[in-house]
């Protein structure tokens, strides 16, 4: 079956895609962490990098790779969240 | 029982399992299993009730009110009795000292009260308190709540200063007996140097305090 992925090198976008995991994670837990030290200031700017840090990881993937979520699509007269292949397909990760 | 317990729960008198309105209709009910509802007995006379307390039903002028004793305790079935502390016990409360039982704290007059009132409160007595187990140990500060805490996180208590070094962990686990039975008590997590983003993945967690993996023989 063809690969309908238009992702330029899958080993970038793996990577680029973990980058994206990592930094998610890391948000999520120092989420939970402020949400019981919410005057932690020390939390506060860790949370503010590693969101910063997701961002970034988010916006290189959908440049190199497509839309990760649907409010990801960059293409103005063409729907390319079609371009990735679906869930079932079983490619690009 | 006693004699504090009879005056908090003046409906319950044990010790003969036979009640009053028992004897006073002739019925031996001390086998009987518990509550019943009797047909010829109006709704709320039944055997859960007390001589005294359907007495409320009837207007105080025809009440014959035991005059100067504790109007609420039946002499008869009660370890303790108001001793009349003077001639006319009408014009005069008797003191109420019961065997047993500390003097200073615990003799105290029997006030005007009508058969069917309970009384006003209870001993005053912490339920955090411990002075049968530990009478030496001080009352536990409770820890104050932080700005923005949420409840049920509880936040560094007074006893050692969090987190605990490995010299103060010994300081908090005798600490811990001093603490409210009941409860969980997760100790207070405090900022520390994080796993990187990379790392904290593998590890499930940004915080090295917090990375526990389960091995065999036990957690490290």
């Amino acid at each position: 079956m063809q690969c309908k992925c238009k992702c330029k090198d899958k080993v970038d976008c793996a990577m680029l895609l973990k980058q994206v995991y990592q930094a998610g994670f890391a948000m999520d837990d120092v989420v939970l962490y402020l949400d019981t030290h919410p005057d932690d200031q020390d939390a506060l700017d860790y949370f503010y990098y590693v969101l910063n840090m997701r961002n970034e990881a988010i916006q290189v993937y959908e440049e190199q790779c497509g839309p990760l979520m649907a409010d990801g699509v960059m293409a103005e007269n063409y729907w390319s969240w079609i371009n990735d292949p679906w869930p079932w397909e079983g490619e690009c990760g | 029982m006693d004699c504090d317990t009879k005056q908090l729960y003046p409906e319950f008198l044990p010790g003969t399992g036979t009640y009053d309105w028992e004897v006073v209709r002739g019925v031996d009910m001390s086998a009987s299993p518990g509550t019943v509802i009797r047909p010829d007995m109006p709704l709320g006379s039944g055997p859960a009730r007390s001589e005294l307390a359907s007495l409320a039903s009837i207007p105080l002028s025809q009440q014959e009110m035991p005059s100067g004793a504790c109007p609420w305790i039946q002499s008869k079935k009660s370890g303790c009795s108001c001793n009349k502390s003077g001639t006319d016990a009408a014009s005069e409360p008797p003191v109420m000292k019961c065997p047993g039982m500390i003097s200073d704290q615990r003799t105290e007059k029997c006030p005007e009260r009508s058969a069917w009132q309970m009384p006003d409160k209870r001993p005053e007595r912490p339920a955090w308190q411990m002075a049968d187990r530990c009478p030496q140990k001080p009352a536990p500060q409770m820890p104050a709540m932080r700005p923005g805490q949420k409840m049920g996180v509880s936040p560094a208590v007074s006893c050692p200063s969090m987190p605990p070094k490995p010299s103060q962990v010994s300081d908090a686990a005798e600490c811990i007996d001093q603490f409210p039975v009941g409860m969980t008590y997760v100790p207070w997590q405090v900022w520390q140097r994080v796993f990187s983003v990379e790392t904290a993945m593998n590890m499930g967690t940004i915080f090295p305090d917090l990375f526990k993996p389960f091995t065999k023989g036990g957690c490290r």
